[in-house]
């Protein structure tokens, strides 16, 4: 496995909508490649056949029943809400004027 | 300052029944020993 | 003091074994009405609206809860050094780390504040700073308590448990906290037995492994010696003890850094700026995320969400994500093997006792290989206990319990014939003697 450039660090910072600087940025380029390096450890694991476990229960959908119940009080959920209108969040425009 | 936390819930419900203390007591003296000990220690936030 | 002074007024039949006694709860643990920050700025003065469902069963208890414990943000770290609030001091020895994430409920009750608290553990966060405390941390099976209300770190792993001096109370409160629950579908629909019941004090006949692999190299001789003594006294009281094998320990760390840092980077991804929280000034919807959340995330949350969305990006999937959930399986299969023929699992909790503060800020690495010796057991969703087992340069020590499956009544069992037959558990640090 490549070891991380810092332009691949900034695309994975992208897609993590995480602002970094240039000096992070080689931080963390070296900070991952130390995590990764790790990583490269379970390649030594012959894991053919070997089933993913994403849950050690043997859980299957829990259901209720489709009987509708009340909601969150909408003036409650707005409570922590910085900036709402008419029981609406506010945000910035999502283009730049 | 001692505390009466080195006691066990069995201990602390006894002395509870026997009113030895009661349980405003007993959040009494967690306040008090956050307010002596916790500058240094730093494990406690907000107080209700 | 209202609440305190109208519980005085319940009479007695009335009362539980919790009632009126007083605990700290991690922050990241809503409570309804008490800011909750799990100890970021990006949740400074945060006011949770609701509860989470093992707060509700305290208030059920009649417990008294005094406030809410500092933790490394986001429950990412093992020293509580990543708080953006305020560091927490051992109170064995104000100069190292209580451990972490859980370093202000072990240190809580380290200390005397409380003698309850409720931590999370996610890949040791109760167990180890139980042991680098001196104090009793349990981290149940995975879906015995459930999760709701508990701020997401890595939902395949994490699990709320109970901090306390002795077995008997850790018991108690597991009891009043554990159980199925709808508002959590990870949760488990497996009857909560009375643990209290099951503290016979007799373990004659019991069957302990111990892993080869827990006593190796990385283990510093202090610990070996104490870990040991307290082996040599479990055969003392009449249980068996054999070497075992858990071939596939080494690869854990790997397998939970990559597993824990995908979830987390999916979860944490709720933290924008819109609904709650800490919102940047921006101009723009996507300068809002990425300055709310540069601005309001530490240092060891950037650096796991990175590595998630890295694993987790398309062309590494395979490699990382599933490579390491495919390991998950053969760690447990590991465990599963070794319990069809033993009752529990022992061996030191961590490493070495407690580091100093600063130590090992700088290198993640040293941070990781603290949590080596329990991240197998939150892969696996095996339960497992810290107990004192002996002092190390006069820092604590904590031996490590493992169980089966909703098996906590047995660790208990195991836990409270060694406490009745040591001292360890009543030992204090100079704090208790404040003025």
């Amino acid at each position: 496995m490549a070891k991380l450039s810092v332009e691949e660090v900034k695309h994975v910072a992208k897609l993590a909508r995480l602002a970094i600087t240039d000096e992070e940025a080689e931080k963390f380029a070296t900070q991952l490649d130390a995590i990764t390096d790790f990583a490269n450890e379970l390649q030594e694991l012959d894991t053919t056949n070997v089933e993913p476990t994403t849950h050690v229960l043997p859980v299957h959908n829990v259901f209720r029943e489709d009987i509708p119940v009340k909601g969150l009080d909408r003036d409650v959920v707005m409570k922590n809400v910085k900036e709402h209108q008419d029981g609406l969040v506010k945000v910035p425009p999502i283009i730049a004027q | 300052m001692m505390s009466l936390f080195d006691k066990t819930s069995a201990q602390l419900q006894e002395a509870l029944k026997n009113k030895e203390m009661t349980i405003a007591d007993l959040t009494t003296e967690a306040y008090a020993r956050i307010d002596a000990l916790d500058g240094e220690i730093g494990a406690f936030f907000s107080f209700k | 003091m209202e609440e305190a002074a109208a519980k005085d007024q319940v009479p007695f039949e009335e009362r539980g074994p919790l009632f009126g006694l007083p605990i700290g709860v991690k922050d990241n643990i809503v409570t309804e009405g008490i800011e909750t920050t799990c100890a970021s700025k990006i949740l400074e003065g945060f006011n949770p609206i609701y509860s989470a469902t093992v707060v509700e069963k305290l208030r059920k208890a009649g417990m008294v809860t005094i406030g809410k414990v500092n933790m490394d943000e986001f429950a990412m770290g093992s020293a509580n050094e990543n708080s953006a609030i305020k560091k927490v001091h051992n109170p064995w020895d104000f100069d190292r780390a209580p451990g972490g994430s859980s370093g202000g409920s072990a240190a809580a009750v380290s200390a005397g504040e409380v003698p309850f608290t409720l931590g999370s553990d996610t890949g040791g966060s109760i167990r180890q700073p139980a042991a680098f405390c001196g104090v009793v941390g349990m981290k149940p099976t995975y879906g015995r308590v459930s999760r709701y209300g508990l701020v997401a770190f890595a939902s395949s792993l994490d699990q709320i448990g109970p901090i306390t001096r002795n077995v008997r109370d850790n018991a108690l409160l597991l009891e009043a906290i554990a159980g199925v629950d709808e508002h959590d579908s990870t949760s488990a629909n497996v009857e909560v037995p009375s643990y209290v019941d099951q503290l016979t004090g007799d373990i004659k006949g019991l069957k302990v492994a111990v892993p080869k692999e827990y006593l190796a190299e990385g283990v510093s001789e202090g610990v070996k010696a104490q870990v040991l003594a307290a082996i040599e006294k479990l055969k003392e009281l009449g249980a068996t003890v054999d070497e075992v094998s858990l071939p596939h320990s080494k690869y854990a760390l790997a397998a939970y850094y990559i597993i824990s840092s995908s979830e987390a980077s999916s979860n944490l991804s709720r933290f924008d700026g819109i609904r709650y929280g800490f919102r940047a000034e921006a101009d723009n919807l996507e300068d809002l995320y990425l300055q709310t959340r540069a601005q309001g995330f530490g240092d060891e949350v950037k650096r796991r969400i990175m590595l998630g969305t890295y694993s987790l990006s398309a062309g590494t999937y395979d490699a990382y994500y599933k490579k390491a959930q495919q390991v998950r399986t053969l760690i447990k299969q590991d465990f599963d093997k070794v319990f069809e023929e033993y009752d529990v699992i022992v061996g030191p909790t961590t490493p070495t006792t407690a580091f100093k503060l600063g130590e090992n800020l700088d290198d993640p690495m040293t941070v990781y290989a603290n949590d080596i010796l329990t991240v197998p057991i939150n892969l696996a969703g095996v339960p497992a206990i810290s107990i004192p087992c002996g002092f190390d340069n006069e820092m604590p020590v904590g031996l490590q319990i493992i169980g089966k499956y909703f098996e906590e009544g047995t660790i208990y069992r195991v836990a409270d014939a060694f406490e009745k037959a040591t001292d360890f558990h009543n030992a204090k640090p100079q704090t208790w003697e404040v003025k």
